[in-house]
């Protein structure tokens, strides 16, 4: 890891240190917003610049804001008992901790272990050759003109379609099932405007 | 490789964040950053294979994580209108005295 990326961490590392620590809602959405921004930066900066836009957009622009909704409409302010107090805290990182430590060490240590089969190795017996930083840098220019958005929306209309179709059909089922909820409850309640016409 | 050890970092801190909460709001921001980090560890791997078909299953990902979003968000809105209380402890117990 370089410096640079070291110094690109720490706003992700201080907003995730705000998360666990604060114990006002508002501060802990506020601080995911922020380690949203980040990451869609980050994103952006190393060639995913579709999905970083796509991060600030869904995410920070919406799911962020409804959660805000929902803390100012339930009154959360970070002051009840339960709030404030951590549920089985040395459980939750031990938890947390071991399951860091696994990670890396499939993802960033396996690599140097002895006797296990590391990334080299699978990549030669699935026929894939090593890609370098290097390789990677050539096959980008190579495939110009088209930038890496172009050849991401290329894939997403061709191969990917029905793919797509079926994201963009889940989206349309859960508007409706939302409604049908929103409506469920008025009803309930014994509210018996019609809206619907509006 | 730093991305991959952000993704594990994000996802971690979900399920610490998740285990210690006892409000249901909270509890869901962290299983969201959960989401996150499985976005980021799919997209870091495209990034390190020089292949599109990790952002793709970002995207859909993100897709996903939108929809839960819309339906949990509704469901606690619901159970705090009727119960007055996010306290998930406090929910689970009237929950068995009711049984």
């Amino acid at each position: 890891m370089s410096v640079a990326e070291f110094v690109a961490l720490l706003p992700v590392l201080a907003g995730l240190g705000g998360m666990v620590w604060l114990s006002s809602p508002v501060y802990v959405a506020i601080c995911f917003g922020g380690i949203l921004l980040v990451i869609a930066g980050w994103l952006a900066i190393n060639g995913a610049e579709f999905i970083g836009i796509g991060l600030v957009i869904i995410y920070a622009g919406a799911v962020v804001v409804t959660f805000l909704f929902l803390i100012m409409l339930a009154n959360q302010t970070g002051q009840a008992e339960y709030e404030r107090a951590p549920n089985r805290p040395v459980l939750a990182w031990a938890a947390g901790i071991l399951l860091f430590l696994m990670m890396l060490f499939s993802t960033v240590w396996r690599e140097g272990v002895p006797g296990l089969v590391n990334r080299s190795q699978m990549q030669a017996q699935i026929g894939i050759e090593k890609i370098t930083s290097d390789r990677r840098h050539v096959d980008q220019q190579n495939r110009a003109p088209f930038s890496r958005t172009a050849r991401l929306s290329v894939e997403l209309f061709s191969r990917f379609f029905w793919l797509i179709q079926g994201s963009a059909l889940l989206l349309t089922i859960v508007m409706m099932n939302c409604v049908v909820i929103a409506r469920l409850q008025k009803d309930r309640r014994g509210d018996t405007n019609d809206y619907s016409s509006d | 490789m730093t991305i991959l050890v952000i993704s594990a970092l994000l996802f971690c801190t979900g399920i610490v964040g998740f285990c210690l909460r006892r409000n249901a709001v909270l509890m869901f921001i962290f299983s969201e950053l959960m989401v996150l980090g499985a976005v980021v560890a799919s997209v870091g791997y495209a990034l390190l294979w020089a292949e599109e078909k990790g952002q793709i299953l970002g995207l859909v990902l993100l897709t996903t994580a939108a929809c839960e979003a819309a339906m949990a968000l509704l469901i606690i809105g619901r159970i705090y209108r009727t119960k007055r209380t996010l306290d998930i402890k406090l929910l689970s117990s009237r929950g068995e005295q009711e049984e």
